[in-house]
């Protein structure tokens, strides 16, 4: 189903696009993926999974999960939450395992492009988009990729305005600043966007690109800034994979990038920042919210938020945790209970919601891969998200052509990430002997302000955390 | 300072198989030391697969036995060798006539291999583009195992029986004592004193020997190989190889991803480098999609390198050399997974017997110091 009347976010029309998904015509916005026009069918069990053929749908919704795999025009194994719907496309379920493609016509393989730049930038969130940007602005060549099929990473889902100590876009909401930087980068002449492109490898000789499902590249970049971002965490309950059981940030990709309702009623698992913001825009979105679950004795989010939300009246039920997950192919029944604070249920508090989707906002995990790939040295760190970089004050990793910038570099908000993607641009160009005077200031300048941004006891750990990865 | 009877340095397919038939001949006192986990070298990272399809007779012969033992071993220790067979691509009249005269040979020392028109091929898998292929080289009794199944498998056995398996223990010296009667292997977990040593350390082999003196020629070259996302099992079953396509060889796992790699090495000296590089992706995805096409689309889940650990001749270096007692399982050349269940038999034998009916002369290491190299067995897959 479509959202018509939002009260932030407004949709254009668009152009239709028919495809066909097994066999039957399916209507398709342009610019859509085909997870999300499915979605908006009212499609959601996408494939069988491999071995116990389980049915599986969407759960992160930007490419990080493997749950949404389709065989697309005879290739399997197809990322349908990033992957555009296109006229006459065919679509089909996979069940179990796919067949090796169809598609056995020849190849004949020519030589694979190089393009040369000063900075590569891998992600266009907020800290890829900042990093590139100022990098350009310092004269630098730069290309930027990302898997999605547009650029601002988490931030254009954001409806709600930032605030936080630092007067840096304070009171803008997340999608404006998302627009403003996009634009930024397309009009910038020194920048070249390349949108639904993945970077599968960080070698010595070159990044590989894979390009539109279709291409190969190499990228023989200067310096490399790797600004990933993270991928939502998963909780263990039974049936916690069927199609319905959908990452909070997903649901918001649907919502606000694409305009389609995820379901009819939520509950929410989660009262952090995600999990409060992510029920707010559920109800811009007109989506009902049954309760917010919390497995922790308090309120993870800012005050606000809460407060916001309970005036709404959803009830956030703090010490409880998810039983179960009841339904064939898709939620229809979530059991859930108090505990006693070790875990343990406590009999007699156990309830049930009838509602489509549960929703996990349970944590992220920094996407490190590349990194890891790439050789720069990793450190387990669990206040950041999990494993990030070591990095010097100037965000280069120990691979010294490798910067790092934003969530993966532990997980905090957009306003640090875009700080991060400053320092990191800035510093490749000046290492590149590009940037100069001009360039040092501003990292004085974003440096400033992070450590402003991450003063005060709510972020004692945080800091105590990247002490241990400063280098 | 620990008394063992035998110290095996290496536990690889090739030290492993050692102990397990060292055990098996009533040895007790068996210890194999390994700095990293079983198979951390290149066992764990080998292409899996398993062939008699060899171009000399000791070799035959040798790897005629080590099927017969990888079956049994599968049951004893609990993996699965998948004798899915090995089909060798031919495009030319002089690799046909070639294979004709390994196939004669082959069959001569009890290898069922045959020479099968394209179609016939096709048949075993019909994915393949034969379009340019003019026959195919074929043994159903090749064929391939899990590595990390079989090393899994060794240990567990090990942990239910009498050899000591010491993971995470490196060594880091060996001194020779009494008229070199006594080897003292110094490790990171204690000091032990053995009679009998093996050195089956793969790569590191001549490091080793450097421990004692001895200079071990065997060199490590990085071989990389891939392995792709899982399809439906059962496509590719048998190890295809073609020459035409850069050596290629590829399979399928059980589990259902491709696997496999290229046998042209990289253009680059010796290397203890493991890192994998973005032009082996070119040239093995060339390869791959040219042999069978609708692996165009494919995408590759990992890429490793592991080493070739290369004797001068490209053969293993087998049997007790220079010191009373001291014995090399090295130099296997590509080939040490496949061959390692014969020469743990093999070394067993000697080991306890000072003798074996195996052809364990032509590997003899004192070859190598006497100049008496020998042609190098066939390389590809």
């Amino acid at each position: 189903m479509r959202i018509d009347d939002h009260p932030i976010i407004s949709f254009p029309e668009r152009e239709t696009v028919t495809f066909s998904y097994e066999g039957e015509e399916v209507e398709a916005r342009e610019g859509e993926t085909i997870a999300a026009a499915l979605h908006n069918e009212g499609v959601v069990e996408l494939r069988k999974s491999g071995d116990q053929k389980r049915p599986r749908g969407l759960f992160c919704a930007i490419g990080k999960c493997s749950s949404c795999l389709m065989t697309v025009d005879g290739v399997p194994n197809v990322r349908t939450c990033i992957t555009l719907a296109q006229e006459g496309m065919e679509v089909e379920k996979q069940n179990g395992f796919p067949e090796i493609s169809s598609d056995a016509e020849r190849l004949e393989p020519g030589s694979i492009a190089t393009k040369v730049a000063d900075l590569l930038v891998v992600g266009g969130g907020p800290a890829g988009l900042k990093g590139a940007i100022t990098a350009a602005d310092a004269g630098a060549d730069v290309i930027i990729v990302d898997e999605n099929p547009f650029l601002g990473g988490q931030l254009i889902k954001q409806t709600h305005k930032f605030f936080g100590s630092s007067d840096q876009e304070a009171g803008t909401r997340g999608v404006e600043i998302g627009e403003e930087l996009i634009e930024g980068v397309e009009e910038h002449p020194n920048i070249e966007a390349m949108k639904s492109s993945s970077a599968v490898g960080i070698y010595e000789e070159a990044v590989g690109i894979y390009r539109n499902r279709e291409q190969f590249l190499k990228v023989d970049a200067g310096k490399t800034l790797i600004a990933t971002g993270a991928t939502e965490d998963m909780i263990t309950f039974p049936n916690n994979d069927l199609p319905g059981v959908y990452a909070a940030g997903g649901i918001q990709t649907l919502m606000n990038v694409y305009g389609v309702k995820p379901g009819d009623s939520v509950l929410m698992v989660g009262a952090g920042n995600v999990g409060l913001i992510v029920v707010y825009q559920l109800l811009q979105a007109g989506v009902d919210v049954e309760a917010i679950v919390e497995i922790a004795p308090e309120i993870g989010g800012y005050f606000v938020h809460a407060a916001k939300i309970r005036r709404i009246g959803v009830p956030i039920l703090t010490d409880h945790k998810v039983l179960e997950v009841e339904g064939e192919d898709r939620v229809k029944r979530v059991r859930i209970a108090e505990h006693d604070g070790a875990g343990e249920t406590i009999q007699g508090t156990e309830r049930e919601y009838e509602v489509d989707i549960l929703a996990l906002a349970v944590g992220l995990s920094p996407s490190y891969k590349l990194l890891h790939h790439a050789g720069s040295e990793l450190k387990f760190q669990p206040q950041l998200g999990g494993y990030v970089p070591e990095r010097d004050e100037r965000m280069k990793t120990s691979r010294k052509d490798v910067y790092v910038a934003g969530d993966v570099a532990g997980v905090e908000e957009a306003t640090a990430a875009m700080l991060e993607g400053i320092i990191a641009g800035a510093d490749a160009t000046i290492e590149l002997g590009i940037g100069g005077k001009a360039e040092d200031e501003l990292i004085a300048e974003a440096r400033d302000q992070l450590k402003e941004l991450r003063a005060g006891p709510y972020y004692k750990e945080l800091r105590e955390n990247l002490k241990e990865v400063q280098t | 300072m620990i008394k063992r009877d035998v110290v095996i340095i290496g536990a690889g397919s090739t030290g492993l198989a050692i102990a397990y038939y060292l055990s098996k001949q009533g040895v007790k006192d068996v210890t194999v030391l390994e700095k990293g986990y079983v198979g951390s070298g290149s066992t764990g990272r080998c292409g899996t697969g398993i062939r008699a399809q060899f171009a000399d007779e000791p070799t035959i012969k040798m790897m005629k036995r080590s099927e017969e033992n990888w079956n049994k071993l599968g049951e004893e220790i609990g993996f699965d060798f998948r004798q899915t067979g090995y089909l060798y691509l031919l495009y030319t009249e002089e690799e046909i006539e070639q294979y004709r005269k390994m196939k004669k040979l082959q069959n001569s020392l009890g290898v069922p291999t045959e020479i099968l028109s394209p179609a016939e091929a096709e048949e075993l898998c019909n994915l393949i583009d034969t379009s340019e292929v003019k026959a195919a080289s074929y043994n159903p009794e090749d064929g391939k195992a899990h590595p990390f199944e079989v090393t899994t498998g060794f240990k567990k056995y090990f942990q239910e029986g009498e050899v000591e398996l010491k993971e995470q223990t490196e060594v880091n010296g060996i001194k020779l004592e009494n008229g070199e009667k006594w080897k003292i292997v110094k490790t990171t977990g204690g000091n032990y004193r053995t009679k009998v040593l093996v050195n089956a350390a793969g790569g590191w082999a001549r490091n080793i020997g450097e421990m004692m003196g001895l200079d071990i020629p065997v060199t490590p070259y990085r071989h990389q190989a891939i392995i792709t996302e899982p399809f439906k099992p059962g496509r590719v079953e048998p190890m295809i190889i073609s020459m035409r396509h850069e050596d290629a060889y590829l399979t399928q796992t059980e589990r259902g991803g491709i696997i496999g790699g290229i046998g042209t090495p990289e253009d680059e000296p010796p290397t203890y480098e493991m890192r994998e590089t973005l032009s082996f992706e070119e040239r093995v995805s060339k390869a791959f999609s040219s042999i069978v096409p609708s692996l165009k689309h494919t995408r590759i889940l990992r890429h490793w390198a592991g080493y070739y650990a290369m004797s001068p001749d490209g053969n293993p270096m087998l049997g007790e050399y220079k010191i009373p007692d001291h014995y090399l399982a090295v130099g296997f050349s590509g080939h040490g997974y496949m061959m390692a269940p014969i020469v743990g038999e093999g070394l067993a034998r000697l080991i306890v017997d000072r003798k074996t009916e195996l052809p364990f002369d032509y590997y003899d290491p004192g070859r190598i110091d006497k100049g008496e190299l020998r042609e190098s067995a066939l390389q590809m897959g």
